[in-house]
């Protein structure tokens, strides 16, 4: 491995939003704008590159529920329409502004992205952008991997190792469902990690994970390449941590590429600046002011007067940050190669809606990365996940630290003032899944409908997107209700069942409105692992009492006496009391 | 009681205690105490204990070499944010009373949990050995920290000396640490807005503002299967035989030719508006006394 290694990775995510008691719904927006402004130029550019006969050794995780969403008859439907309406606005708005250049020129740049998606989301992909993904995979060599279920966030559910098991078991078999296949790699929810989740994963088949940086920098023992050299736990799950160089190149609120002043301002868009009359077909259904995604302004500076945004310099800046990305990394490459003694992995995980969403031009950027990786960089190369794991030797053992991608790095976003109310109910209602689902571990009927529905009510409430929307404060109401449905649904069933009274017309309609995964069977909470062996519970119940001790300073004492990377890893359990939910 | 205060009680059927890591520094606590356990407890007191009888959470550091500290806290609380201050060390509580005297009478006690931790691991893995040097070295540059910044500055950082082993305890660094250790990823969407906020609101500006555009209706009305352009463009004939087309109206002077073609194609009718606009500039000015003002302050 004389070269450095590049893995960027896409995680694509939305909650669960499906509303088929309305006629339209506004959260339903979000998949729409993230199929139009992400996914749809995604898919065309790595479709592109492959045509072109490049490799797209890129990596894109798929969360279970996006992927319920794009496969969804309903919302597919709901898209098509939304797209027409686009359309009709846009084509409105080249009228509107004939005599205002250059907003006359931006107009008609919207009006043909809005007929291009239609096009290419109907007539090229049919509707099933599952599929387009699953090609890129099987002729392109794009690595697909997933997440949990709902995206719960594990380390603050793991009171419950079977709720913990649920959100990873549920997640791959609807991955598999989708797909067709099962993916080797997880996606941690915000990269959320706690010591000990690692034998779950592995108990589940998950080859690999990705933590941030301080999760392989802080673990135990100390990692000989840093961040930049995968790991492997314990239980075998092989560990990914975050690259935080390039990582901040592109989020940071400060340096971070997306704030240039000739990119595309976000915010002003003509939802809040024209006049409502004219908008009301296209807002929300009470009329209020929302986005359209029509914006003909760029960032322009800290400033309120924003300048017309144009397409050619952004264009261009967008190509002189691809340039610039790749040779900050084939630079940094070579540093760490000589300070490591070996060519170090890159690990480069963003959420796949920042490109073409938040940063318009992100899509551009993305696509110009990948060619010149290819083209220029001489001391880098991009791969997969998996690419590094089948051709590299031996790995370090290591037990990573608890941590997260979250801001502050640990749970603060989903645990805090706002929304750590949520986690006794969640808590409860676990405990309760749990509790029943060994009391009737053969259920059938209309008790098996209700225990498969109370599996699906849990999943949709421990969804970490409610948290961190309330914490945000954008759409929390939204958030709440969600909670508020999906919460009383589950007690409403649990009720019904423990009283043996099941009104089946009340199951049918929790059926249909929370469809999600129909697939899920409630056994998963019966807190046994998929394959029997007292080998899997007893690394089960050392992993829990190892979560409880600190071995540390056993080992700083005796570093010696541990031969072998296995022992210096697992050392021996200090007595505790009871363990967390075993 | 509102459905968001019924959303947040949660009620649960036994007593219990949970603790939660939240960071390095802080445990998250939440307990159900039920009224006939409070009543078994408080019967145990002697009877000049029970004034001046205070709730408390006892919380225990299990690790090696940890003790116990106590938190007054108030009867009615559930919640505790409790402020550890030792990252990577393993915590236990309870909850309960305790007398004037000292005496202290739990009422539930928590699973344990542990605390994330926070600087390098102690643990070397000989088979994959680096000095402190290295690897404070490896951590600078591995990039996402301060330009400039040397491994002497990171290890400083992280309050760690060459020698000392450290069995863990209250780290100066706090809170500034996060900023090294989190690159600020958005998480997911939502946190999008936060990091890059829009331009202030109206409402919030400093200055006093006014921003002002116009729009320009053409509308009209024509045999339902005329073909209708407005300056050569076609526009749609609504049934009834209106039509409407919207437009920005900058300055300058905009001819309007809006031309009807009878259904079979022989007859044209044309008008064509002529439409100017143009904008007075004016110093932005403060606003005279309001008349009502002047004349009430006349009176006085």
């Amino acid at each position: 491995m004389h070269r450095g290694e590049l893995v960027l990775i896409l995680h694509a995510h939305l909650p669960y939003i499906r509303h088929p008691e309305h006629a339209e719904f506004l959260e339903e927006r979000w998949l729409f704008e993230a199929i139009t402004e992400t996914y749809l130029p995604i898919l065309q550019r790595l479709q592109r590159l492959a045509d072109d006969g490049l490799a797209l050794h890129l990596t894109v995780s798929l969360s279970p529920t996006l992927l319920a969403m794009l496969a969804d008859p309903l919302l597919q439907e709901r898209y098509v329409r939304h797209l027409e309406r686009q359309i009709e606005l846009a084509e409105k708005e080249t009228v509107r502004t004939k005599w205002l250049p250059p907003f006359d020129r931006l107009a008609r740049m919207y009006a043909g992205r809005a007929r291009e998606a239609h096009r290419v989301y109907t007539g090229v992909y049919r509707r099933d952008l599952i599929a387009a993904f699953r090609s890129l995979h099987l002729q392109g060599g794009l690595e697909l991997m997933t997440t949990c279920a709902t995206h719960g966030y594990l380390p603050l559910l793991d009171r419950h190792p079977a709720a913990v098991r649920a959100q990873i078991r549920v997640g791959l078999q609807a991955f598999e469902e989708f797909m067709g296949f099962r993916p080797r790699g997880l996606w941690l929810p915000e990269c959320g990690y706690a010591p000990g989740l690692d034998a779950i994963l592995r108990e589940e088949g998950v080859g690999y994970v990705i933590v941030d940086a301080h999760g392989v920098l802080f673990g135990e023992p100390r990692p000989r390449f840093g961040v930049h050299a995968p790991v492997r736990t314990p239980s075998g799950v092989i560990v990914f941590g975050r690259d935080l160089a390039s990582s901040k190149q592109v989020w940071s609120s400060i340096e971070g590429y997306p704030g240039h002043p000739d990119y595309r301002e976000f915010h002003r868009d003509i939802g809040y600046d024209l006049d409502t009359d004219y908008l009301r077909p296209y807002l929300g259904g009470d009329g209020s002011r929302t986005a359209t995604g029509i914006k003909y302004y760029r960032i322009t500076g800290a400033t309120d007067q924003k300048e017309p945004y144009d397409p050619d310099r952004a264009r261009a800046q967008a190509a002189a940050h691809a340039r610039n990305f790749v040779r900050e990394r084939d630079a940094h490459a070579l540093r760490l190669k000589e300070v490591l003694g070996r060519g170090p992995v890159i690990v480069s995980p963003y959420d796949a809606e920042l490109f073409g969403h938040w940063w318009f031009e992100g899509t551009d950027w993305l696509e110009l990365v990948i060619r010149d990786v290819q083209r220029e960089a001489r001391d880098l190369r991009m791969t997969t996940p998996a690419r590094v794991i089948d051709g590299a030797g031996e790995f370090q053992m290591q037990q990573p630290a608890m941590s997260s991608w979250g801001v502050r790095g640990y749970h603060d976003m989903w645990l805090n003032g706002s929304n750590d109310w949520i986690w006794p109910r969640l808590h409860r209602m676990a405990e309760r899944m749990v509790r029943l689902t060994s009391a009737m571990p053969d259920a059938h009927g209309p008790s098996l409908r209700v225990l498969n529905q109370m599996a699906r009510e849990l999943l949709l409430a421990q969804a970490s997107d409610w948290g961190f929307i309330i914490k945000t404060q954008s759409h929390a109401s939204y958030a709440y209700g969600r909670l508020q449905d999906h919460m009383e649904r589950f007690d409403v069933l649990a009720d019904a069942l423990e009283a043996q009274e099941i009104d089946e017309s009340r199951l049918a309609r929790f059926e249909s409105q929370d469809n999600l995964f129909p697939f899920v069977d409630y056994r998963v909470y019966a807190n046994l692992p998929p394959e029997p062996g007292g080998g899997f519970q007893a690394a089960l119940a050392s992993e829990g009492r190892r979560r409880a001790s600190t071995p540390s300073a056993r080992l700083a004492s005796a570093p010696a006496a541990n031969a072998g990377s296995e022992q210096a890893a697992r050392p021996p359990a200090s007595a505790t009391p009871a363990g967390p939910g075993s | 009681m509102t459905e968001r205060a019924k959303l947040e009680q949660a009620p649960s059927a036994v007593d219990e205690m949970v603790l939660m890591a939240k960071d390095p520094w802080w445990v998250y606590a939440y307990w159900t105490i039920h009224a006939e356990t409070e009543r078994d407890v408080r019967r145990q007191l002697k009877p000049e204990e029970i004034e001046g009888v205070q709730s408390l959470l006892r919380v225990f550091d299990i690790s090696d070499g940890g003790g116990s500290f106590d938190i007054p806290i108030s009867s009615m609380a559930t919640t505790w944010y409790i402020h550890a201050n030792a990252p990577g060390r393993t915590f236990m509580a309870e909850v309960g009373i305790k007398t004037r005297s000292g005496r202290f009478i739990p009422m539930a006690r928590s699973n344990a949990v542990s605390t994330p931790r926070i600087g390098p691991s102690d643990a070397v893995d000989p088979r994959w050995a680096l000095s402190e040097e290295e690897y404070w070295e490896i951590y600078a540059v591995s990039g996402g920290l301060p330009a400039g910044t040397t491994a002497e500055d990171v290890r400083r950082f992280f309050g760690k000396q060459a020698t000392s082993a450290g069995a863990g305890g209250p780290w100066a660094a706090g809170v500034s640490s996060a900023e090294w250790l989190s690159s600020g990823a958005v998480s997911s969407f939502g946190l999008f807005s936060a990091l890059w906020p829009p331009a202030q609101a109206p409402e919030q500006r400093d200055q006093f503002w006014l921003r002002v555009d116009t729009e320009l209706i053409v509308y009209g009305a024509t045999d339902p299967k005329a073909k209708v352009t407005i300056q050569g463009q076609p526009v749609q004939v609504a049934k009834d035989g209106t039509f409407s087309a919207r437009f920005a109206l900058p300055d300058g002077t905009q001819t309007i030719p809006v031309e009807a073609v009878s259904p079979n194609g022989r007859h044209v009718r044309r008008i064509i508006p002529i439409v100017s606009r143009k904008t007075a500039h004016e110093q932005p000015r403060e606003a005279r006394r309001h008349p009502a003002e002047a004349a009430a302050g006349a009176t006085r």
